[in-house]
């Protein structure tokens, strides 16, 4: 077996020696021909420029652990939607210390929690999944877990998170509401097309989207316990 | 559209414009030849950089041209799988191998030459191996992402990202073995007709 070991981790390194080569030939190729200025549209350079945005202390929502009496503080994103769409006047909602643009295209949120438990495994049990809806696609584990279900062109996700990085959410045009899960605070972000639930517990964050109905949405957060 | 990222740093945000900057044109004209559109060729080089922005640290810009290659095969398969589904095409691929059971070590060779010829013919097979695999290949051994980083890179299961894995070494696996016989095959025919 350690024969086969360590031959694998040879075998793999020629793997990655065949690859990177690979690659570089394929460059090579690209370069042969010629590559024009393209010029991007201006709400790709805006989408770009909010995928880059570094996250500022005091322009970021910062979600700490509760019991250490920390506060959320709030992001405001980009006025440059505002600029963009002068017939339109940036509305902002501000609900539980966070400001939506609604001219945005997407806001984000930065976590920040001091736990040192963001990577301990959980278990995610969804109490409550409406008839007819199936899990069509699982990924990852622990704070890291993503889940879809299906019914036919009705859908919802869910995510956990840590509360470190950030998380983008698409608010733009969207009406906002504060509701309760459990006794907590979340957010409810409503388009026509798909509704985002955004709420969090001391050590992570949980996401629910989907185009089901907001009562149905609602009715499954609820229903979702997290175990260690 | 929800998107999780991690740009947390200056560097991070640094980095990635300088990789946006550097090879947005090529991203777009490769993401365009597939797409045929302005608006979703733009939309797939945003969506290739959502999807390696919380693995920014595993892209070494040191080697220039493996990076530019890297970036502009995350942009065609981001591309790619927006004007097909191509869960469905996969979905006979994947049956087979759920059943493909890995009951003995054969996704490594029996043997092989640590040689600058085994490198060219390992580049060769992986170049000849279906995209799916050879994404997965890329991704895993050129820039060292675990199986989760791809199955967020490629927006797939982990399970599926593991099985196309161990599929894809398999068939390495299977296709130097052959070469290698092959060309073993030739040299002691070179040899017996010498003795001739």
């Amino acid at each position: 077996m350690a024969r086969n070991d360590s031959f694998e981790k040879v075998f793999d390194l020629m793997l990655k020696e065949a690859s990177t080569k690979l690659l570089e030939e394929e460059a090579e190729q690209l370069l042969s021909e010629q590559v024009d200025e393209h010029e991007f549209s201006v709400e790709h350079k805006k989408k770009m420029e909010k995928l880059f945005k570094k996250p500022e202390k005091t322009f970021f929502i910062t979600f700490v652990k509760r019991h250490k009496s920390l506060v959320a503080v709030f992001i405001v994103l980009a006025m440059l939607a505002c600029v963009s769409v002068p017939n339109t006047k940036a509305i902002k909602s501000v609900f539980m210390n966070y400001i939506f643009d609604k001219n945005a295209p997407g806001t984000r949120i930065i976590f920040e929690s001091n736990n040192s438990a963001h990577y301990t495994s959980k278990n995610v049990n969804i109490g409550f999944i409406p008839e007819g809806y199936s899990l069509t696609l699982e990924k990852g584990e622990g704070l890291k877990k993503f889940l879809n279900y299906e019914n036919g062109e009705k859908w919802f996700d869910f995510h956990i998170k840590d509360l470190e990085g950030m998380l983008t959410i698409d608010t733009e045009g969207a009406i906002v509401e504060e509701i309760d899960i459990n006794g907590t605070k979340a957010l409810l972000s409503i388009k026509p097309d798909v509704k985002i639930l955004v709420w969090s517990s001391d050590d992570y964050a949980l996401v629910m989207d989907g185009n089901i109905d907001k009562e149905t949405l609602i009715k499954i957060a609820k229903s979702i316990t997290v175990l260690e | 559209m929800i998107l999780f990222s991690a740009i947390e740093t200056e560097d991070d945000r640094k980095k990635s414009e300088r990789l946006y900057e550097k090879y947005k044109n090529l991203m777009y004209r490769e993401a365009y030849k597939i797409l045929k559109n302005k608006q979703e060729a733009e939309d797939a080089v945003m969506t290739a950089f959502v999807r390696i922005i919380n693995n920014l640290h595993k892209i070494d810009e040191k080697n220039h041209k493996a990076t530019m290659a890297f970036l502009v095969r995350i942009c065609v398969n981001v591309a790619k799988s927006r004007i097909k589904n191509i869960s469905n095409q996969l979905n006979n691929e994947e049956s087979v191998e759920e059943n493909t059971q890995n009951t003995d070590i054969d996704y490594i060779p029996h043997e092989f030459i640590i040689s600058q010829e085994t490198n060219n013919t390992l580049k060769e097979i992986i170049c000849s191996l279906k995209p799916v695999y050879q994404e997965v290949i890329l991704l895993r051994y050129y820039s060292d992402f675990s199986v989760l980083e791809i199955s967020e890179v490629l927006d797939e299961k982990t399970d599926t990202v593991k099985k196309r894995l161990l599929r894809a070494k398999k068939i390495i696996a299977k296709e130097y073995e052959k070469k290698a016989n092959i060309k073993e095959k030739a040299e002691s025919e070179v040899c017996l007709n010498g003795k001739k």
